[in-house]
């Protein structure tokens, strides 16, 4: 009987709507800013028991040009647990008319393994349909069944940008006494209902308006709406769970997911043991370790029922030496625990967007692992994937934000470390020889810590080819650039890069009638400029900042003297400050000095402007020439 | 005496052996080689290749292809990871699956001076169903570090006996060994063709064999048949092919390449032809009248392009009345690109739903849209007929193959010409085609089995004008008027970006384009009059153009237009240069000063040219009163240039962005 129950209620669902799905009916407004109109959404969510979720969805989206195509959303992703019990879709032309019905054995089956996985056991269905008239409009519904209750679907009322929804319904339905917790965000500015008694929830959006994509705004799901919803008593591949709060969903984890799978064998902790015999100091201790779990195992990804939530055994990594981000934690823990040190798993959102784990609501979520260690009551952070991070260098892939930190006793809410603006330092050194036929030739030293060593340390692993790219890039606007010896010194320990860089080019400095003329900043330009964003409605948002420091000692030809220099500039805004100086400090010597401390923050839509002002002084700074004469 | 023979048997058995490379045989040097000898920033190499393919026959199954791998791998550091990780594509055609077996590896180490190893084991192979069409079997190695050395073989058997995957001598890391053998039954004659810019030299032998077949026989005496195993011995010859090559450098991608493969040492190797004993001798392509001729036969093809009925009716009615070719391919032409939409597969065959129901639904494949539109010109009358074409990303078809062809567009002959068609382009032209097809030669083929080359790279440059008027403020900005003319394959590709965004976003991105520019007025003609060269109107201001020093301002005079990158940095260069097509590059431009200025110094006018006519840079620049002229021109009269042009190449750019960069100077009155 189980059975029935739901699928009669999804047999209602599909006779209750039968709309006109002319592009005609679309209101006006849908249209702006749109490439897509969504204009039904729906899915109802009915949890029958702790491993037991029935889910059925209709998605009927008219596309209203070629970009739009990528809001049809006629997918199904599926594990072995999952099983799809309907699937179709219906196409419309313009006028609303079905022109065309996609059966559920028409859907192209494939397997869907994420890009970096060598191997999991996710699969897609999806149509393959090629539209000759736009608009025209998909009506896609999907009925399925899955035990693993942990992923109830979180519901997002707008899909990205450039699309709008006409209407959006979502509902969520306990069966089995099981309570659940529910948590919306942004409804404030949007035309969202709620209805919710103790064992189901619903929401209904109406007409919501395209949003259009402005630069260095913040990240969408802050200010666009959504619900995540989330079980105290919840399955995932074979295991149950039960949690209410992070403490507890961490306990969750540790106990069912992490315990035990420490073992290591007596050969490799005698190994590991020997490795630190002669060290006291724990965070020397620590980089050992880390070291040895660097130079001896590398990331391969391999997702496989439980296996993309629980790491694989610290013995079976020890054997391979390889693992996934997870293994790979698990193991140098393991290996740290072996010789006296504490650490614990750490479950994040990693990427170059810092996305939070949500300290409010607890719910399966984050997409990486990493190890936390805390020495002398502060944190350390290993990134156990990479062969080549230091000890403790959190880079733009995990830096400041909420991260789920696993303890046998529980979970806990910690915050990753946020590298302030000045610690994201670089220092460029530079002796420059011009000459009179106009080249210039010279040594750069270029010292980075901080983010901007992030951007750095993967030099030393760069072929040739790849550096000398690399260099023609980032002075591009040096045209005949040669190169000369290039020489790296990555200091680990301190977290700094040193580059040092033989440089040269002809044609540097351009002659115009006897005279000579240069741009006196040659190795560090900041020549970015945001784009220009009208009707802004959104803050602006700078993750990251920096610091830059210059010290150019520029030989001027045999000769000739300065005719013009610039005169000393300081730029001094919320957005950061910018100076520059030149001086002739010998004769035929000029020193040019920048400092350049961009600051990172959030400010109002109206200051986007004012910033990008200020980002097109600096560079025009920059590119300033100044002009020398005969003597 | 006895003694002494053994003693030399012993030693030319060794000599044999010597440089036989034996899977879980590793040297000591190999595992403590850190450097590659040759490329020393390698950041792995194949240190041994070995491929045999050979034929097996059964009863039951026929016909079978085996190859067997072996490969062994030197990481020298961590860059090289990617390499412990190997992945074999399986076909599945029909019932019939290529299938992997006997997947061996092992992983050496060197540790504390001593080579120790581990063995591949099976949770290190994974077996992916990627579709209904490929499978995949990813092998990872263990206990992979810096250093290591993995020796991995399998084995892979094949019912599609016909088709042999090619052979690769290149990648993006050194070879330095590399054994191939191919042992081809005298029933099977393949072709062979190799490529690339690295010869690679194959020989060819021959050799008896004898194979024993059981096989199932019905006794028919009596009152019950009776079946009985019986067996009875194959003896034919095989011609053997090998390869034994070394140091094969590493290939690395560079920029205005096209396809990278096309310079990939390779051989492939294509069925010609089967004899088998008691049936006739088959023929199949090998000749490019033998690609024609096969690709008629083929029911997704031939039959395909046979078919009119389903469109004569909607045919009849557009051109009822025409009388002239031009203006009859015109109008079916444009039928076909406003009924037809191109779902972005290729194909030079149609798929299984063919001609008739694309038509129907308005989409299809690339075969279907110009197989379709070939049909609808002959209907008409009109001489047309298939071209052949291998996309960019498919490669250059070297040798006539059928399974090289990856595309078709539509040819129309007329007397020494053909004009080209390709209706999976909305905005495309005749002899006006997407990128993708121009790629060096596409083979037109008659239906009476004849075939001929056609250039596919348009001969004319393809232009873009750009007429500027504007008026240089004395605070340094700029502001005017510009006009735009797209022609050929730059009309084609503005057309194409201007219907995939909408207005706003173009302009954001043009404007982005050209650093700190705000345009207004914005206006566009012949959108969609595709005869006619795209026209782009609009009015602009510039803050940024003008460097103010003193009391004199300094200025470009191409203003924006200016090139001030030479698209060639590096030092070297290895492959051609590819441009997709010829083109030119015009502005006229006329520039105001302001008032109260006079002009001090103009750069000078100047002439740079390409060997053999193949690029000319003109830049003529007059002034007269507070007017400034400019006069600019910089064209590429071919599409390819060979990499020995690199530097002549790279020294035109670099005198054509200096002139360019050359600023002329006001000063105050």
């Amino acid at each position: 009987m189980r059975v029935i129950v739901p699928l009669l209620l999804f047999l209602g669902l599909q006779f209750s709507f039968s709309q006109d799905y002319s592009y005609h009916n679309i209101p006006e407004e849908l249209l702006k800013n749109a490439d897509a109109v969504v204009r039904l959404d729906e899915m109802s969510i009915v949890v029958t028991a702790q491993d037991q979720m029935h889910i059925s969805s209709k998605r009927v989206v008219t596309v209203l040009n070629e970009q739009g195509n990528r809001y049809i959303h006629a997918f199904a992703f599926y594990d072995d647990n999952d099983k799809i019990n309907s699937l179709e879709a219906k196409i419309y032309n313009k006028q609303g008319e079905e022109v065309k019905k996609i059966k559920k054995r028409d859907f192209l089956d494939q397997s869907a393994v994420a890009g970096g996985t060598l191997y999991s056991d996710s699969r897609v269905l999806f149509m393959r349909y090629t539209s000759n008239e736009y608009p025209y409009t998909v009506e896609f519904t999907k009925t399925y069944t899955t035990p693993d209750t942990a992923f109830a679907p979180p519901w997002s009322f707008l899909d990205g940008y450039r699309v709008s929804v006409e209407k959006s319904k979502y509902s969520f339905k306990v069966e089995c006494g099981i309570p659940f917790r529910h948590k919306e965000s942004n409804f404030d500015a949007f035309p969202i209902e709620m209805d919710a008694t103790t064992n189901q929830v619903s929401y209904s959006g109406t007409n919501i308006k395209a949003l259009k994509r402005e630069p260095l705004s913040p990240p969408f799901a802050e200010f666009a709406p959504n619900v995540k919803i989330a079980l105290d008593r919840f399955h995932l591949e074979g295991v149950n769970g039960s949690a209410s709060n992070w403490k507890e969903f961490g306990k969750w984890i540790y106990d069912k997911l992490i315990l035990g799978r420490d073992q290591l064998a007596p050969e490799t902790i005698n190994k590991v043991r020997k490795l630190v015999k002669d060290i006291n100091d724990p965070y020397e201790k620590v980089r050992k370790i880390y070291e040895y779990v660097q130079d001896n195992t590398r990331y391969i990804s391999v997702q496989l029922g439980i296996g993309g939530w629980m790491p694989i055994s610290a013995e079976e990594v020890d054997r391979v030496k390889y693992g996934d981000c997870k293994g790979l934690s698990n193991y140098t823990m393991a290996l740290l625990n072996v010789v006296g040190i504490e650490s614990f798993y750490t479950v994040l959102h990693a990427g170059g967007q810092m996305r939070h784990m949500d300290p409010d609501f607890t719910s399966m979520e984050g997409n990486h692992a990493f190890l936390n260690v805390p020495i002398d009551g502060k944190d350390l952070w290993l990134e156990c994937t990479s062969q080549i991070t230091p000890v403790n260098h959190l880079g733009t892939f995990s830096d400041n934000r909420n991260v789920l930190k696993i303890t046998p006793n529980g979970g806990e809410i910690v915050k990753t470390h946020q590298y302030l603006d000045e610690e994201s330092y670089q220092h460029t050194k530079a002796e420059i020889f011009a000459s009179v036929n106009g080249s210039v030739k010279g040594n750069v030293e270029i010292l980075s810590k901080g983010i901007q060593y992030n951007q750095k340390f993967r030099h030393t692993i760069k072929s040739a080819l790849e550096k000398e790219e690399f260099y023609k890039d980032y002075w591009g606007y040096i045209n005949n650039l040669s190169l000369g010896e290039i020489t790296f010194k990555n200091d680990r320990e301190k977290i700094e890069f040193l580059e040092n860089v033989e440089i040269s080019a002809e044609g540097y400095l351009s002659e115009t009638d006897g005279k000579l003329l240069f741009s006196p900043n040659l190795v560090n330009r900041d020549l970015q400029v945001p784009e220009r964003s009208r009707n802004r409605k959104r803050d602006l948002l700078i993750s990251r900042g920096y610091l830059d420091e210059d010290e150019f000692v520029i030989h001027i030809p045999q000769g000739y003297k300065p005719e013009t220099l610039l005169p000393p500039t300081k730029l001094e805004t919320k957005f950061g400050s910018y100076e520059i100086s030149i001086e002739e400090t010998e004769q035929g010597i000029l020193v040019y000095k920048r400092r350049f401390l961009a600051k990172s923050g959030r400010y109002t839509k109206e200051d986007y402007k004012l910033y990008r002002d200020f980002r097109k002084q600096v560079a025009r700074y920059d590119n300033s020439r100044i002009i020398l004469t005969k003597i | 005496m006895k003694f002494k023979l053994f003693l030399l048997l012993l030693a030319s058995v060794h000599v044999i052996f010597a440089n036989e490379v034996k899977f879980g045989k590793v040297s000591k040097e190999e595992v403590s080689e850190t450097v590659h000898p040759i490329e020393a920033d390698a950041a792995a190499a194949i240190l041994y290749k070995k491929e045999w393919v050979y034929y097996e026959y059964n009863y039951e199954n026929g016909w079978s292809m085996t190859k067997e791998a072996h490969y062994r791998v030197k990481i020298y550091n961590k860059q090289g990871f990617d390499w412990a990780t190997l992945q074999v594509p399986l076909y599945v055609s029909g019932g019939d699956e290529e299938r992997i077996s006997g997947v061996k590896g092992v992983t050496f180490n060197l540790v504390d001076g001593k080579v120790v190893s581990e063995k591949l084991k099976k949770d290190g192979i994974f077996i992916e169903e990627v579709n209904k069409y490929r499978r995949k079997a990813s092998i990872t190695m263990p206990e992979v570090k810096e250093g290591s050395v993995l020796d991995i073989e399998y084995k892979v058997s094949s019912p599609l006996f016909w088709y042999m995957d090619d052979f690769w001598f290149q990648y993006d890391i050194p070879v330095n060994v590399v054994d191939i053998r191919l042992d081809i039954p005298q029933y099977f004659i393949f072709k062979k063709y190799s490529k690339g810019f690295y010869p690679i030299d194959v020989r060819e032998s021959r050799e008896n064999r004898s194979i024993n077949v059981s096989y199932r026989s019905q006794d028919q005496s009596g009152y019950m048949a009776r079946t009985s195993r019986k067996s009875g011995s194959l003896d034919f010859y095989e011609t053997v092919y090998q390869v034994n090559t070394q140091n094969l450098p590493s290939l690395k991608e560079e920029a205005f390449t096209n396809n990278i493969d096309n310079y990939r040492a390779a051989i492939k190797f294509e069925l010609a032809a089967t004899q088998f004993p008691n049936s006739p001798y088959k023929n199949y392509s090998l000749s490019w009248e033998g690609v024609a001729k096969s690709i008629y036969d083929f029911n997704s093809f031939g039959t395909e392009l046979d078919k009119t009925r389903y469109f004569e009716e909607d045919i009849d009615n557009l051109i009822a009345g025409k009388t002239d070719n031009m203006e009859k391919a015109m109008l079916i032409f444009e039928f076909v690109k406003s009924k037809m939409t191109w779902d972005d597969y290729s194909g030079a065959t149609c798929s299984e739903d063919g001609v008739k129901k694309a038509y129907k639904e308005g989409s299809g494949n690339v075969a279907e849209i110009n197989l379709m539109l070939t049909s609808m010109f002959r209907y008409a009358g009109l001489n047309a007929n298939p071209v052949l074409v291998s996309t960019r990303s498919n490669g250059i078809p070297l040798f006539p193959t059928t399974d090289g062809f990856n595309y078709v567009v539509s040819g129309i002959e007329v007397q020494d010409d053909v004009i080209l068609f390709d209706a999976t382009e909305k905005n495309s032209y005749p002899d006006v085609l997407p990128n993708r097809v121009l790629n060096w030669m596409g083979r037109l083929v008659r239906k009476d089995g004849s075939s001929s080359q056609v250039n596919l790279i348009p001969d004319q440059p393809s232009r873009e004008i750009h007429y500027l008027n504007a008026k240089i403020n004395e605070d340094g900005s700029v502001e005017g008027k510009s006009r735009t003319q797209y022609f050929n394959q730059f009309a084609l590709s503005t057309r194409g970006k201007l219907s995939k965004t909408d207005e706003e976003t173009y302009l954001e991105e043009m404007e982005n384009t050209h650093g700190e520019m705000e345009i207004s007025s914005y206006a566009l003609q012949n959108e969609k009059e595709l005869s006619k060269p795209l026209i782009e109107t609009c009015e602009f201001a510039n803050e940024g153009q003008c460097e103010i020093m003193g009391d004199k301002i300094y200025v470009k005079p191409m203003l924006f237009l200016a090139e001030t990158q030479n698209p060639f940095k590096m030092e070297k260069r290895e492959y051609p240069v590819d441009f997709i097509f010829p083109r030119q590059k015009k502005c006229m431009i006329g520039l105001t000063i302001p008032e109260g200025y006079k002009i001090e110094s103009l750069p000078e006018s100047s002439v740079v040219q390409l060997p053999e006519k193949l690029g000319t840079f003109s830049y003529q620049i007059v002034a007269q009163g507070s007017q400034v002229n400019v006069n600019v021109s910089m064209q590429l009269a071919s599409a390819i240039f060979p990499a020995n042009y690199y530097d002549i190449l790279k020294e035109y750019y670099k005198k054509m962005v200096e002139k360019e960069a050359e600023k002329m100077v006001l000063s105050k009155i």
